[in-house]
């Protein structure tokens, strides 16, 4: 249980930043321990999942992916940690570590999913762990507390990220101002490797940024956490009541007027106390005075001078105009109220008193509009992405050996290589332009007629800017990777011979090599 | 004409042995470098000048000392710094008291090759001092134009990790340059071979090879009319002109390569198909000489600097790119 009067800090109010301050003032007296709390059990996680995904040849950046998501979880025991160390109670790294599950108990599946990604979540998780509340409760528990601190908890969580980010690209610096010029060392090489040791170190810069923040997160998201409580709960009152009455016990009782004035502005808070948080306030047994008599001390010390000193005070604050308000809420139709209305029951933060200003109206429904934009886009991303999506999640050796299959052009090289374009007896075409004395025409068709073959029956991806030569070696290769028959490869090497002696060299083709290409061609391309 | 082409021919014949002699000697003196040997023999072949870029002690000056030995032509060595005048280099006239005449003292540029070291420590008007002679193979000293002897090439070289009070190349100068070459490390077994050469624990050493001349100053003016002459089909002109143009029309260039590199193209095409003991040229030949000659005549593009993309990737790509000739 909670016991006010062995808290470790001051509990006076703060701002949301005096608050973050003490919060990371925290994080820095314990951090060893929930360092070791975040890190011990993230770090378990990953080396075995990292050892799983690469004996599966898996990519090996999912299990980053995985202990990042499974923050909530690590945080958790941080949580769990601050919470009692605050009231002078100290766990081992241990017993914070196997508490954590119990803390995230009540719902873990939402912070584990849909929760997961809440900009809020160092300073809202606490109601869940600490407070112990589900469902509407916990839902109007957490819109009193973010009434106020909802920006900054929002500012911590970017802060944070941006000083995770900063702390992965500043290691990859160090290492790069380390390493002497004289080493060809390119990082970039290596990021776009396949690695296994590139992935690993990457797992790792990863990991260590993230329990390096870990504290400092949690810890400013509790510490604000825990000043909202102050200002609600009033533990500062509380507790200075607290001493008051204790030290008030250790005296010997005397029947004055200052006794009297404590006992009434003990009994005072205690009432307020109890009214405000019956919960987790416990009100002191201080009244031993009758109702009459305290009623009668009450009103005699509320005409003292202390209570009727005027003070004036100016400043600027939000001017309210009821009238505007309701004039607008008048021009809008009921049915669009009524509609809003129903989702604003649905959208409305916890703890709002459900008066349906135009004010909420319009922001419901721009959180409405926002939620369904943003919901439209990951469906849109989903959507177009999902090729690559599927192949990650497809086998590595499958992504690896199968390439996409990328429709057959129909003109290369300025060539029309479709087949229709084609005679359907090559050779006798060909051998027919031979007679007339066409030499460059009847191998020129041979060419065409390969190349079309090449591209259309054996999948051939060729460049425009790739020469005849180029194309031929491309087909040795393709000899080496048993795409093509050894005999296909010596027939287009004779063949682009031939073809550069004509083209470019301007020599007369010898027949003997003609004649022998046509047999070649049933015996290469057979119908 | 039927004649000449015999005679060209059979000149071909006896020569292009003697050329593959010429290039295996020069490859065994300067060790594990064979690419920059062909691209500093087409050089020669094609009647070009080379830009050598690399770091020192790489053996350029090696390079052109044995090239000049094998071809029986002289050397000169002309190390470039930030004092040297024009003068220095192509000659100037001196008042000869005793004859009470003016004599002419020629530069170092009246060589058959001539090494420019660290052309870019001098600055640009003494760079300049060579562009005459690199395009009209001749010295104008007071007035009076001198011929340098024939063959003539300038091999200059620039490290490319020093920047620290150096002056680039003016565009102008770098297009005089028929190649710009790359010459880099050579491989470990080339370097360990190259050390236990030089450090005499092999007996294969440079000097047991013959370092009597393989051609003479005649022969090598006939390689470079083989070349000169080689038939080049029409399609294949095209091709290269499309390749130079298609740089001036690429976004990634600021700067694209002017009409020079299409004639620098097919020439040095056709003294690569020559070395490959060819007779005509192929849009293949083409390709492999795009980048040594385009390379110094483009420049980058603000973006791609600022990517740090590299000038020969961006010429390769574009080499992708553009059709190749066909039928």
């Amino acid at each position: 249980m909670m016991d006010l009067g062995k808290i470790r800090i001051n509990p006076r109010l703060r701002t949301h930043w005096e608050a973050v301050d003490l919060g990371f003032t925290l994080a820095r007296s314990w951090y060893k321990t929930l360092f070791l709390s975040w890190v011990l059990p993230a770090a378990t996680l990953l080396a075995i999942l990292t050892l799983i995904f690469h004996v599966f040849e898996w990519p090996l950046w999912i299990p980053t992916v995985i202990v990042w998501w499974l923050k909530p979880l690590w945080d958790s025991s941080l949580l769990l940690y601050g919470s009692r160390a605050l009231f002078g109670e100290t766990l081992s790294v241990d017993y914070s570590m196997k508490g954590s599950l119990g803390f995230l108990k009540p719902d873990w599946f939402a912070w584990l999913t849909w929760r997961r990604l809440s900009p809020a979540r160092s300073f809202v998780m606490p109601v869940t762990g600490l407070e112990g509340l589900k469902g509407e409760p916990r839902s109007r528990r957490v819109g009193l507390l973010t009434q106020r601190s909802g920006s900054s908890s929002f500012w911590i969580t970017i802060v944070c990220l941006v000083m995770e980010v900063s702390l992965t690209a500043g290691f990859y610096a160090l290492i790069l101002i380390l390493i002497p010029e004289t080493v060809d060392f390119n990082l970039q090489t290596i990021a776009e490797s396949e690695s296994v040791f590139a992935d690993m170190i990457d797992n790792f810069v990863a990991l260590m940024a993230s329990a390096l923040i870990a504290p400092f997160y949690t810890m400013a998201g509790f510490a604000l956490y825990i000043n909202r409580r102050i200002e609600l709960e009033a533990w500062d009152i509380e507790i200075h009541f607290r001493d008051m009455v204790s030290r008030q016990k250790s005296r010997k009782p005397r029947a004055s007027v200052s006794k009297a004035a404590q006992l009434f502005l003990g009994g005072i808070l205690s009432s307020l106390l109890l009214f405000a948080t019956p919960q987790t306030t416990e009100a002191a047994p201080l009244s031993q005075l009758s109702r009459e008599s305290a009623k009668e001390q009450i009103t005699e010390a509320l005409r003292g001078e202390d209570f009727h000193v005027m003070e004036t005070k100016t400043g600027w604050r939000l001017k309210e105009n009821p009238e505007e308000d309701s004039s607008l809420s008048e021009k809008l139709p009921e049915w669009f109220i009524d509609v809003i209305d129903w989702l604003a029951g649905l959208l409305r933060p916890a703890g709002s008193n459900g008066n349906s200003s135009s004010v909420f109206i319009i922001a419901s429904f721009l959180e409405l509009l926002v939620w369904a934009a943003a919901i439209g886009a990951v469906a849109w991303l989903i959507y177009h992405y999902r090729q690559g999506i599927r192949a990650l999640f497809t086998s590595v050796d499958l992504a690896r050996h199968k390439k996409p299959k990328v429709a057959a052009p129909e003109v290369m090289f300025g060539l029309d290589v479709r087949q229709e374009s084609l005679p359907d007896d090559i050779p006798a075409e060909a051998s027919a332009l031979w007679s007339k004395g066409e030499f460059r025409a009847a191998l020129g068709l041979l060419y065409r007629a390969t190349l079309s073959e090449l591209i259309h029956r054996y999948e051939f991806e060729f460049h425009p800017g790739h020469t005849e030569r180029e194309c031929a070696d491309l087909v040795h290769k393709g000899q080496n990777e048993e795409q093509v028959s050894e005999c296909l490869n010596n027939f287009v090497l004779n063949l682009t011979e031939q073809w550069q002696w004509t083209a470019y060299g301007h020599r007369q083709p010898d027949t003997k090599a003609f004649e022998h290409l046509c047999e070649n061609w049933q015996e290469v391309f057979p119908a | 004409m039927t004649d000449s082409f015999e005679n060209r021919d059979s000149n071909k014949d006896e020569l292009l042995p003697l050329l593959q002699q010429l290039r295996d000697r020069i490859n065994n003196a300067v060790i594990g470098q064979p690419q920059v040997v062909d691209q500093v023999l087409i050089a020669l072949l094609a009647g070009g000048h080379v830009l050598v870029e690399g770091v020192p002690g790489l053996g350029k000056t090696l390079l052109v000392r044995t090239l000049a030995e094998t071809i029986a032509g002289n050397f000169r060595r002309v190390q470039f710094t930030p004092d040297l005048m024009p003068a220095d280099i192509t000659g100037h006239t001196l008042y000869d008291m005793n004859k009470g005449t003016f004599q002419i003292r020629k530069g170092p540029v009246f060589t058959n090759l001539l090494l420019a070291d660290e052309i870019n420590r001098a600055p640009a008007k003494t760079q300049a001092a060579l562009l005459e002679v690199m395009q009209e193979h001749q010295v104008s000293i007071e007035g009076t134009s001198h011929k340098v002897s024939q063959p003539f090439m300038v091999m200059a070289t620039q490290n490319p990790i020093e920047h620290e009070g150096t002056y680039p190349l003016p565009e102008a100068e770098l297009d005089r340059f028929l190649l710009k070459v790359f010459i880099d490390y050579p491989s470990v077994d080339d370097e360990a071979l190259l050390t236990r050469i030089i450090s005499g624990c092999s007996k294969d050493t440079p000097e047991n090879a013959s370092s009597s001349p393989v051609f003479n100053a005649q022969q090598i003016e006939q390689l470079q009319q083989i070349v000169a002459t080689m038939p080049v089909d029409n399609q294949v002109v095209a091709y290269a002109v499309r390749l130079v143009r298609a740089t001036r029309e690429s976004v990634v260039f600021s700067r694209g390569a002017g009409t020079r590199a299409c004639i620098a193209l097919i020439n040095t095409a056709r003294a690569y198909a020559l070395l490959r003991g060819a007779d005509f040229v192929l849009p293949d030949d083409v390709k492999a000489m795009a980048i040594p000659v385009m390379r110094h005549r483009v420049a980058r593009s603000v973006d791609m600097e600022i990517e740090g993309v590299d000038t020969d990737a961006l010429l390769a790509d574009l080499l992708e790119q553009v059709e190749a000739p066909r039928l």
